[in-house]
């Protein structure tokens, strides 16, 4: 009897393991409310060094955040409020993680990139408007549902990204890898910003952000937010610019160099050591100007350098060339205090108050009151979610931020929030060659008019110049 | 005992003296390293460790431009006072302590370092440019008005500086204009010139906009802009006209060319040849009056030279016009009051002899308006009276009309132009005598297809009652579609494809009815 028992024992058990899914990774810090979806699409709470199949969703709540470590020993971050797939993660080939929303910061391990194929993708991060090839280490990604705005930020390495022309998220590694691979697609390196949404052609060209924000926001992998802190503005409030209005802001910024003044106090031999160390850590090569760029047959678009990227909304704020003060030694533009800044701690971007009143940058661009306070991330209490769709009171005119990214590249109507710089060759004012994106004019409107109609009708009627 | 404790104490100080200089060194250089990517908050606080006799005043320095980059002026104006009560000299030191008593709104004292800069030969224009602006900020106009032209007779023009300051030396001539007796004229002599002056600097420049905006506000204001009447209609920048065009058409059923406003067809087809000139040429007076003189040139010709009854219309065309408009507003919109005077003389081939020989004369008056009202473009309303003398007494006549026309746009570039005519012939012959009522309506689409081409389509009908007549021919019609399909090959050059059909139904049908279909290709050069 004991015989016939042991095959079907054997039998169950093969069974079972080939069932089950594999795990590919451990949530090894939990915060706030984290849930795995099962199939059936049930929420699951995640807790500490619990594992992770592949196929399966993460989702954070508000305040919430889990840091997820692969079998390959890469990291990943995913940020609060957002949901995420690990479509696939297999031994050989290089996984696919799908955002659905929200934001991931991921460390892809240096080993994973010691293979020999180099030019290829380790990972890739679909989103429903772009698709994503880390070649690099250290970046962070933002979807964000309401405004299908991808945005990425390179801290180290190199990320291909291109814009997913359907809404469909792919289903292998090949198909993604020609997608980043396409003539379309950018590379993303270092302290650079790329972004695409559902109306732009492609996405913009990468462009460097503010050295300020991105120094503060690659030591923040964990998304702390300081809203609700009474984080006081630590900019001044100056009564003006430190530009006179309508010059050149690189004419008027300061050139002189700091080794230079250094060599006056100290030895020439260490600061030239410093120099050397510090070519070899800034590889970044501008392309485009830092003025942005527009190719008008490829429709090639870069933003203007230097600006802020909101990591909630995916929404990048450019500085705008004519006003603001331009940084000789980064050779970005410094986003005008006026537009708003970010948080020393976080490298959050704070929108300009109103009144002295904390606003809130909504995805679609807008900048309104924040209706309700907002409670720090590390209470676990439940608190109100500030709204940002609702109708919040505005006690002045919201001061005019230039946002990339809320519309297409060449937009149709003229929204107030929206830069497409031309690049500086072309000297072209948007308003100039395009009057639809900035007013109506009709043709006639207080000229002769200079029709000329010929009426071959038996009485013949010619009217030329108006008559 | 003591010198061997001497000694101790002395190596003491000599290892914490290096001590203390290495760390200074590698802050100095992390400092730098941070300040190099941008990390400037990062690098504000590493220099906070630095406390050294030999370094402070670069570190305050330093911390100074730091803090100008995060904008956190109050900060910066702390750390450069620092530095200059430490007689720190750096060549940049003054223009950026400068910068951020300017944007902390502390103006004399901007001015102060921005001097010392200049001074210096640091950043001088920039320098001298912060300088005037101050001045004209604090309304001390003769010192701004003074260093801006320093600034321009110093040949400073990197970034376009001399452009903008001699814009701005107009906004400050314009401050003065209070006090000045004709301010209209003031600003024609002085200010406009100067501001015309900086748009010719450059004019491709952003400035150059802004420029360009100001001329035209001044211009509104003061009334000086020439092309702009008393009552706001802004007349074209070209002043005359003068064009030449040759035409080539063909016709499959000529019809004959009369005095009367009646014709008959020929049955036969020709290819017609059209040679005109044309030119006018605009006066105005006080901005009220525009007086154009107009000549008008046409020589046809039939190239069917088999038929009597086509080549018979073989013509030359003389048409001078006086053209004069009052310009007025009404409906609380610029308005002009027609008053026109033409004569037309045709000459013929009335006797078949290819000789083109007096056919008939005409003058006509006519008094109109041209208006805006509702629809945004302009309408126009004539009364004509023609007096016509023919080569046979005959058929002399007098033609009074009343037309109405009307412009309408559409799809924002689309034009819709619409006439409604009426016509009252009084012939020697009173048998000839007609009324006659005309409806055309013609769409007219720039930047078909590509900005190059202009599509026209029209369709007119004409109704002309026969009077003393219409027992045997009733009231007549005449269907009349067209289209039109217009090239600019360039600035001047013109060519057009236009197709034409009529057809006229007339109760005498064996006399009056025909159809007829012409194709003709036109071009045309305006100089």
């Amino acid at each position: 009897m004991n015989k016939h028992y042991l095959p079907i024992f054997l039998f169950c058990a093969l069974a079972y393991q080939s069932s089950t899914a594999e795990e590919v990774a451990k949530a090894i810090i939990v915060k706030g409310k984290v849930y795995a979806i099962t199939s059936d699409k049930k929420e699951i709470p995640l807790s500490a060094n619990q594992a992770i199949d592949e196929g399966a969703i993460i989702k954070t709540a508000e305040k919430s955040f889990v840091k997820l470590l692969f079998i390959d020993k890469s990291q990943m971050n995913l940020g609060p409020s957002s949901e995420m797939a690990v479509t696939t993660f297999p031994k050989d080939k290089a996984g696919i993680i799908t955002l659905l929303q929200g934001q991931i910061r991921s460390k892809v391990s240096k080993d994973y990139l010691d293979n020999k194929q180099k030019d290829q993708s380790k990972l890739f991060i679909q989103t429903k408007t772009a698709a994503m090839g880390v070649r690099g280490t250290d970046f962070q990604v933002t979807y964000n549902n309401e405004n299908k705005l991808t945005s990425l930020v390179t801290f180290e390495g190199r990320v291909a990204m291109a814009k997913l022309e359907s809404e469909k998220f792919a289903n292998s590694q090949s198909s993604l890898e020609k997608i980043v691979s396409s003539e379309k697609s950018v590379m993303v390196t270092q302290g650079e910003y790329s972004g695409v949404g559902k109306g732009h052609e492609r996405t913009s060209l990468p462009v460097k952000i503010s050295p300020v924000q991105l120094s503060t926001l690659v030591k923040n992998d964990t998304f702390e937010s300081s809203r609700g802190n009474n984080t006081a503005d630590s900019k001044t409030e100056s009564a003006r610019s430190m530009l006179p209005p309508g010059v050149s802001s690189k004419e008027f910024s300061s050139t002189a160099s700091i080794e230079q003044n250094l060599a006056k106090v100290v030895s020439t031999e260490s600061i030239k050591e410093i120099i050397k160390e510090e070519k070899g850590v800034n590889t970044i090569t501008i392309k485009p100007p830092a003025e942005g760029s527009f190719d008008s047959k490829t429709g090639a678009f870069a933003p203007p350098a230097g600006g802020y990227v909101d990591i909630k909304t995916g929404l990048y704020i450019s500085p705008d060339p004519k006003t603001s003060t331009f940084d000789a030694n980064t050779g970005v533009y410094i986003v005008d205090a006026k537009s708003g800044g970010v948080n020393p701690t976080t490298g959050e971007y704070m929108p300009p108050r109103i009144e002295g009143k904390e606003t809130v940058l909504t995805p679609d661009g807008k900048i309104i009151l924040a209706s309700e306070p907002v409670r720090a991330p590390a209470s676990t209490a439940t608190g109100t979610k500030p709204s940002t769709t609702e109708k919040a009171p505005i006690l002045a005119p919201p001061p005019q931020v230039i946002i990339f990214g809320v519309q297409p590249a060449a937009p149709k109507e003229a929204p107030i929030l929206i830069n497409d710089t031309r690049a500086p060759a072309a000297v072209i004012n948007p308003c100039d060659t395009n009057p639809t994106l900035c007013s109506t004019t009709t043709k006639y409107e207080n000229t002769a008019p200079t029709i000329k109609v010929n009426d071959f009708s038996r009485v013949k009627f010619i009217f030329t110049n108006g008559d | 005992m003591l010198s061997s404790r001497l000694l101790l104490l002395s190596l003491f100080l000599l290892t914490s003296f290096r001590v203390l200089g290495a760390d200074n060194d590698s802050l100095l250089q992390r400092a730098l390293l941070s300040y190099k990517q941008g990390a400037y908050q990062e690098t504000v606080n590493i220099l906070k460790n630095i406390n050294s006799e030999t370094l402070n005043p670069t570190k305050y320095y330093w911390q100074g431009i730091c803090f100008n980059k995060l904008q956190m002026f109050d900060d910066a104006k702390t750390a450069f006072k620092n530095a200059l009560a430490l007689k720190y000299s750096a060549i940049d030191l003054y223009y950026e302590y400068g910068q951020t008593l300017y944007a902390l709104n502390e103006l004399q004292e901007a001015t102060h370092y921005f001097k010392r800069s200049y001074d210096a030969h640091y950043k001088e224009g920039p320098s001298l440019y912060y300088m005037a602006h101050i001045a004209q900020t604090l309304e001390e106009y003769t010192k701004a008005y003074d260093t801006y032209l320093m600034l321009i007779k110093g040949g400073y023009s990197e970034g376009g500086l001399d452009q903008i300051a001699t814009f701005q030396v107009a906004e400050v001539l314009l401050e003065k204009l209070n006090t000045k007796e004709a301010p209209a004229r003031y600003v024609e002599k002085y200010v406009l010139p100067m501001l015309k002056k900086a748009l010719a600097i450059n004019e491709q420049s952003s400035v150059a906009t802004d420029i360009r905006t100001r001329i035209r506000e001044l211009e509104d204001k003061y009334d000086l802009d020439p092309l702009r009447m008393r009552n706001g209609r802004k007349l074209t920048q070209k002043k005359y006209l003068l064009t030449l065009g040759q035409k080539l058409t063909y016709d499959n059923n000529v019809t004959l060319a009369t005095d009367l406003p009646t014709n008959k067809s020929t049955e036969d087809d020709s290819y017609i040849s059209e040679t005109r000139v044309e030119g006018e040429y605009r006066f105005v007076v006080a901005k009220r009056v525009v007086i154009k003189p107009y000549m008008n040139f046409s020589l046809i010709r039939y190239e069917n030279r088999e038929n009597q009854q086509v080549y018979q219309n073989d013509s030359l065309t003389y048409a001078p016009q006086l053209k004069t408009a009052l310009e007025h507003k009404l409906f609380s919109s610029p308005a002009s009051l027609l008053l026109d005077l033409q004569y037309n003389k045709t000459l013929r081939d009335r006797e078949k002899r290819h000789e083109r020989i007096f056919f008939g004369r005409s003058t006509t008056l006519s008094l109109g308006e041209k208006f805006l009202y509702g629809f945004g473009l302009d309408a126009t309303v004539k009364f004509k009276i023609k007096n016509y003398t023919s080569y046979t007494p005959l058929n002399n006549s007098e033609t009074k009309t009343l037309s109405y026309s009307q412009l309408f746009p559409h799809l924002n570039d689309n034009l819709f132009l619409l006439i409604v005519n009426y016509d009252q012939t009084v012939v020697e012959d009173s048998l000839q005598n007609t009324n006659s009522y005309l409806f055309r309506a013609d769409y007219i689409v720039p930047g078909f297809v590509t900005d190059k081409y202009t599509l026209t389509t029209g369709f007119g009908l004409t109704l002309l009652d026969t009077l003393a007549q219409s027992a045997l021919r009733g009231t007549e019609k005449t269907l009349n579609p067209s289209v039109k399909l217009s090239h600019e090959s360039s600035k001047n050059l013109t060519f057009s494809i236009l197709y034409d059909y009529t057809k006229n139904i007339s109760l005498d049908s064996d006399n009056y009815s025909y159809t007829k279909s012409s194709l003709a290709f036109d071009l045309e050069y305006s100089f």
